[in-house]
C-alpha cells in the first residue's frame, strides 16, 4: 500500500468509479502513472473496452489548522476507448462516451458540496475536462480520449 | 536551562481547553485552532508632571484580546464546546493560549475565563467553513486573566493582570 497521500487518494476514486460504474472486462479503472495505448494492430499495447485511467500529477501541503495538514492534490482522470468499426465514429456513439465522463468521472468525482462517506476530509475543487481529442478519434486508431484535470483538498491530522 | 534560540511558527502556537478543574488543569489541546492572534492595548492614563514638559503616562487596565478561527466540525469536542460558549450568555471556558507547546521553556501566552463571541461565519462557494471567535476575558471566582510563561518540566508561571 502506498503511503503518499495522493496516490491513496487516487486508488480510492478507481474503487469508488468502478463501485458506481460496475465495468465488465475488458472495460475497468486503474492507477497508474502512464499508458502505452498502442494502436489496435500492436497486441502488446492493444487497448480493449473502456479504460479509466486514474493517474497522479502533484500535490502541495501546508498546515491548515493547528492539528491539520491542508494537503491539494493535482490528478489527471484519462478516459480512452476504440471504435472498432468500420469508418468514423458516429455522434451517437461519442454522445455516449462524453456523457460517461460526465456522469461517473466528473459527476462522481464531484465531492464540493457533500463529503464521500469513505473520506469525509476530501473536497473537489475543480475539475476542467478536455471532451474529446478529435484528433485521436479521427486517425488509424480512431480513439475516444477524454482527460479530466482534477484538483482536490484534503485534511489530514498532523 | 536557558532556551534555546529559535524561529517560532505560527502552527507551532497552541490552544489549550481546559477539561479539568480550575485549581487542578487538565490542558486538552484544541487541534482545529488556526489564526490564533491575542492582543493587550493598555489604557493609558495621564502621569505628567512639573519636572519635564513632555507627556507622561501611566498603563492603568490592559484590555486583554484573542481573536482565532476554527475549522467547523461538529465531532470535535474543543469545537462544540467554543460554539456552544459562543452562543450562551453566561457560559466561559477556561483556555490557556501559547506561542508554543506546554513542554516549551520559556512558551509565553495568556489564561482566563473566556467570554467566547462569534464574529464571522464566512460559508464560501470554494471554501470549507472557519468559525472566526475572538474570547475577551470574564469575571470568575476562580481567578483573574493571567500572562503565562512556561518554565522546565512543562510548569507554568502565571502572573495575575
Amino acid at each position: 500500500m502506498p503511503t503518499t497521500p495522493t496516490l491513496t487518494l487516487c486508488d480510492e476514486l478507481v474503487a469508488h468509479l468502478e463501485a458506481s460504474w460496475g465495468p465488465v472486462a475488458p472495460s475497468g479503472a486503474e492507477r497508474c502513472y502512464f499508458k502505452r495505448l498502442g494502436d489496435g494492430d500492436d497486441a502488446t499495447t492493444k487497448l480493449e473496452g473502456r479504460r479509466v485511467l486514474v493517474m497522479p500529477t502533484g500535490y502541495d501541503n501546508g498546515p491548515e489548522t493547528r492539528g491539520e495538514d491542508g494537503y491539494l492534490h493535482r490528478i489527471l482522470a484519462l478516459i480512452v476507448e476504440r471504435y472498432t468499426d468500420a469508418g468514423d465514429p458516429p455522434t451517437e456513439w461519442i454522445d455516449e462516451r462524453v456523457d460517461f465522463v460526465f456522469e461517473q468521472v466528473v459527476q462522481g468525482f464531484d465531492f464540493g458540496r457533500s463529503r464521500p462517506t469513505w473520506n469525509p476530509m476530501l473536497t473537489t475543487l475543480s475539475a476542467n475536462v478536455s471532451i474529446v481529442d478529435v484528433e485521436k478519434l479521427v486517425t488509424g486508431g480512431k480513439l475516444f480520449y477524454s482527460l479530466v484535470d482534477f484538483e482536490f483538498a484534503e485534511l489530514i491530522n498532523a | 536551562m536557558a532556551a534555546t534560540s529559535a524561529v517560532k511558527v505560527g502552527p507551532g502556537g497552541k490552544a489549550y481547553r481546559n477539561t479539568g478543574t480550575y485549581g487542578s488543569p487538565t490542558w486538552t489541546a484544541m487541534g482545529l485552532v488556526r489564526s490564533v492572534s491575542p492582543s493587550m492595548p493598555w489604557d493609558m492614563v495621564e502621569a505628567g508632571a512639573r519636572e519635564t514638559r513632555a507627556k507622561l503616562y501611566a498603563k492603568a487596565r490592559a484590555d486583554l484580546k484573542v481573536s482565532f478561527d476554527m475549522r467547523a466540525d461538529d465531532a470535535d469536542d474543543a469545537f462544540s464546546a467554543v460554539a456552544d460558549a459562543a452562543v450562551s450568555p453566561t457560559v466561559l471556558l477556561d483556555i490557556l493560549f501559547l506561542d508554543g507547546p506546554l513542554t516549551a521553556e520559556g512558551a509565553r501566552g495568556f489564561r482566563a475565563a473566556w467570554n467566547i463571541n462569534l464574529t464571522g461565519q464566512p460559508q464560501e462557494i470554494d471554501g470549507s467553513i472557519y468559525d472566526q471567535f475572538e474570547a475577551a476575558p470574564g469575571w470568575s471566582s476562580d481567578g483573574y486573566p493571567s500572562t503565562v510563561k512556561m518554565g522546565a518540566t512543562s510548569t507554568p508561571t502565571f502572573t495575575v493582570l
